[in-house]
C-alpha cells in the first residue's frame, strides 16, 4: 500500500489485478447490468487511485475500496432511475441457451431473476454478504448504516427472495 | 494575374485578422454599451458600480460582458435581470469581491434556472441560496474578519501587522463565504458550528496547498486561529430567518 | 443450526454470474493504468498537439493544411463580426487545440464514460459555464478532454446529450448547487503527480 501512496502506477496495476473480481462482482450484484458494472468497476479504481491520499492506513484497504465502489454504484442507480436504459438491458439473468440448461443452472437463473427484483437497499447488503463474504461490521461500514440495520435488511431481503421464488413455483425451500 | 488576386486575398485576410484581434479586446465601453442596451430602470447605479470595479481592475470587462450578454439573450423579466445586476452592483459598491456572485449567476443561467431563483434562492428541499443571500454572506464574512482584527491592505500600501493584501483578503472572503454557502445548500444545519469550522478549515487548507496558492498558509492559519464555530453559526443562522 | 439452502444458492448464483460476465474486466488493470498515466501532465505541449492532430505523418501534414486554411477563412469572417463578437477572456473555454497554446497551467484530464452519447461537454467556473467539448476519438464510449488550468479550485459538471451530470468519479469532492450536484477539483496541489 505504501508504494501506491508514493504514486507509482505499476503498483496500482497490481492492486487492480488483486481486487478487480471482488469489485466487479459487487458492481454486478448491485447494478444487475454488465455494462454499468464494467463502467463502475473501472471508475472505482480510477477514483480510488485519485483519492489515495485520503485513504487512512488504519482502515482495511478493501473496506475503503468497497466503500468507494458502493458509492459509485449508488450514484449510477440514481442516474439510471432518471435515465433508464433505452435498449433492452444487458440482462444478467436471462438468455440461457435452452439446450444447455441443467437443474443447477435453472436454480441459479431463478435466484438471479429474484435478485433482480429485490429493492436496492436489500440487495446491497446481500451481495456484500453472499458474494463478497464480508462480516456484518464491515458491511455496515461500507454502506454507512448501523450493524443492526444490516442484519435486518439481509434477513428481510432473504425472505423476499424466498417469497418471489416460491410464488414463481420454481423452487421450494425448506422454511427456516 | 492569378497570383495578384491571391496576394490581395491573403492581405485582406491578414488585415481582417488585425481588425478582429483588435476588436477582441473587450473594453469598459463595450460593457457600458451592453448595459445600456438592456434598458434597465436602475441603469445609472449599475453602470456606475460596474464601471468603478472595471476600472479598478476588480472585474474583467470580458467577464462582465459575458454575463450581461447571457442575461440579454435570456430575454427574461426585466425586473429579475435588473435584480441580478443590482445585487452584483451592491456588492461592488460595498467593496466586496464578486467572483462568487458572477460564477453562480453564470452557472444558474447555464442550467436554465429561473432568474428569480438565481436571485432569491429557494427554501425547498434541497435548499438553494440566491445571489441575495450570498451577497449577505460575503458581507458578514468580511465583517467577521474585521471584528477579529484582520484587515485588508490596499494594493501598493505597506501591510501592517494583521492586514493582508487586498487580493488575498478578497479571496479569503470569497472562499469562506462560498464554503458556507455550499454547506447550507448541502443541507447542513447552522447550529453545527464545529462542522462549518472544519469545512472552512479544509477549504482554506486545500487552497493554500496549491503550487500557486491564491491563499497563503499563514493567511489561512490567521483566520482559523481567530474565528470560532460560534461565529459561523451566528452568520449562517441569519440566512434561515 | 440448520443450514439454509438459500444461503448457498445465493452465493453460487452471484458467483456464477460474476464469472460469466468477468470477460469484460480482462486486462482492466492495463486500461486503468493507461488512463491514470494519461492524467500526468505532458512536458511538451507540441507533443500533445501532435498526438491530437494525427497519428501518422502524412495525415498530419494534410490536417495542418486544413486547419491553416480554416483559420484564414475564420479570420476573414472577423472583419464582419468583430464588433459584437463575445470574446471569452483568456479563458480555457476555447477549443482544446487552441487552449493547448496557453502557457503556465496543468493539463487536466476530464473523463466521462458515456457510451452511445452524441455529444459530451464540460461546463464549469473555468469557462464561464460554457460548454467545452469532450471527444471520443476511438469510439470506446470514453469521452475526454485535456484542459490546461492554472492552480486553483474548480467547480464543474458534464453535459451529456443536453443533460447535466454533476458527479465526476475523478472529482475531489461534490457540492450541491441549484439543487443538483457539481464536481470540484483542486488543480496544482503541491506534492502530487496529478
Amino acid at each position: 500500500m505504501r508504494a501506491s501512496l508514493a504514486g507509482e502506477t505499476e503498483a496500482w496495476g497490481e492492486i487492480v489485478v488483486r481486487y478487480k473480481d471482488a469489485v466487479f462482482g459487487l458492481c454486478l450484484g448491485f447494478l444487475r447490468n454488465r455494462a454499468d458494472a464494467e463502467d463502475i468497476t473501472h471508475d472505482a479504481f480510477i477514483r480510488a487511485y485519485v483519492n489515495l491520499r485520503r485513504y487512512k492506513l488504519d482502515k482495511k484497504f478493501s473496506t475503503w475500496l468497497f466503500t468507494v465502489t458502493s458509492n459509485l454504484c449508488r450514484n449510477r442507480l440514481r442516474y439510471r432511475r432518471y435515465h433508464p436504459v433505452v435498449s433492452p438491458p444487458d440482462q444478467v439473468s436471462g438468455g440461457n441457451d435452452p439446450a444447455h440448461i441443467v437443474a443447477r443452472e435453472d436454480r441459479s437463473a431463478a435466484v438471479r431473476a429474484a435478485i433482480d427484483r429485490l429493492p436496492a437497499s436489500y440487495r446491497s447488503p446481500i451481495v456484500l454478504r453472499y458474494y463478497n463474504e464480508l462480516a456484518y461490521k464491515e458491511i455496515a461500514e461500507i454502506l454507512s448504516l448501523p450493524e443492526g440495520t444490516i442484519k435486518t435488511r439481509i434477513h428481510r431481503g432473504k425472505m423476499l427472495l424466498k417469497q418471489v421464488m416460491e410464488k414463481d413455483g420454481v423452487i421450494h425451500y425448506e422454511s427456516g | 494575374m492569378r497570383r495578384i488576386v491571391f496576394a490581395l486575398f491573403f492581405a485582406a485576410c491578414l488585415l481582417s485578422a488585425g481588425f478582429s484581434l483588435a476588436g477582441a479586446e473587450v473594453s469598459i465601453a463595450d460593457v457600458q454599451e451592453a448595459l445600456t442596451s438592456l434598458s434597465l430602470a436602475d441603469s445609472g447605479e449599475i453602470m456606475e458600480a460596474f464601471t468603478l470595479n472595471l476600472s479598478q481592475g476588480n472585474l474583467e470587462p470580458a467577464e462582465a460582458l459575458h454575463l450581461i450578454d447571457r442575461l440579454t439573450a435570456k430575454d427574461a423579466d426585466p425586473e429579475d435581470t435588473e435584480g441580478i445586476l443590482l445585487s452584483i452592483a451592491h456588492a461592488i459598491q460595498d467593496g466586496l469581491p464578486v467572483t462568487m456572485l458572477i460564477e453562480k449567476a453564470e452557472e444558474g443561467l447555464a442550467r436554465n434556472v429561473p432568474l428569480s431563483i438565481i436571485l432569491n434562492g429557494s427554501n425547498g428541499q434541497p435548499r438553494i441560496l440566491g445571489l441575495t443571500q450570498r451577497e449577505y454572506m460575503l458581507g458578514a464574512v468580511r465583517d467577521l474578519l474585521y471584528s477579529k482584527g484582520i484587515f485588508s491592505c490596499p494594493s501598493g500600501a505597506q501591510p501592517v501587522s494583521q492586514s493582508i493584501p487586498v487580493g488575498r483578503f478578497n479571496t479569503l472572503v470569497n472562499e469562506t463565504a462560498d464554503c458556507l454557502a455550499d454547506y447550507v445548500e448541502a443541507g447542513g444545519s447552522p447550529l453545527e458550528g464545529h462542522l462549518m469550522y472544519q469545512q472552512v478549515n479544509t477549504r482554506l487548507a486545500d487552497l493554500s496547498n496549491l503550487t500557486a496558492p491564491a491563499i497563503l498558509p499563514e493567511d489561512a492559519r490567521l483566520v482559523m486561529d481567530r474565528i470560532t464555530p460560534a461565529d459561523l453559526t451566528t452568520i449562517v443562522l441569519k440566512i434561515f430567518e | 443450526m440448520r443450514v439454509d439452502n438459500l444461503d448457498q444458492s445465493l452465493s453460487e448464483a452471484l458467483r456464477y454470474e460474476a464469472q460469466e460476465e468477468s470477460y469484460c474486466i480482462d486486462r482492466l488493470e492495463e486500461r486503468v493504468v493507461t488512463e491514470i498515466e494519461g492524467r500526468i501532465p505532458n512536458g511538451n505541449v507540441f507533443e500533445l498537439l501532435g498526438r491530437m492532430l494525427a497519428p501518422t505523418r502524412g495525415a498530419r501534414i494534410g490536417q495542418l493544411a486544413t486547419v491553416g486554411l480554416t483559420a484564414v477563412l475564420f479570420l476573414a469572417l472577423g472583419l464582419f463580426v468583430s464588433n459584437r463578437l463575445p470574446i471569452p477572456n483568456n479563458s480555457t473555454g476555447a477549443p482544446a487545440i487552441a487552449s493547448g497554446m496557453h502557457g503556465n497551467g496543468n493539463e487536466v484530464l476530464f473523463v466521462m464514460p458515456a457510451p452511445g452519447a452524441h455529444s459530451v461537454s464540460v461546463v464549469g467556473n473555468f469557462n464561464d459555464w460554457e460548454a467545452t467539448p469532450l471527444t471520443d476519438t476511438n469510439d470506446d464510449g470514453i469521452w475526454t478532454a485535456h484542459i490546461p488550468l492554472p492552480p486553483g479550485r474548480y467547480e464543474y459538471a458534464f453535459v451529456v446529450d443536453g443533460r447535466w451530470w454533476g458527479q465526476d468519479p475523478l472529482a475531489d469532492e461534490y457540492v450541491r448547487s441549484f439543487g443538483e450536484y457539481n464536481s470540484v477539483r483542486y488543480v496544482g496541489q503541491a506534492g502530487d503527480g496529478a
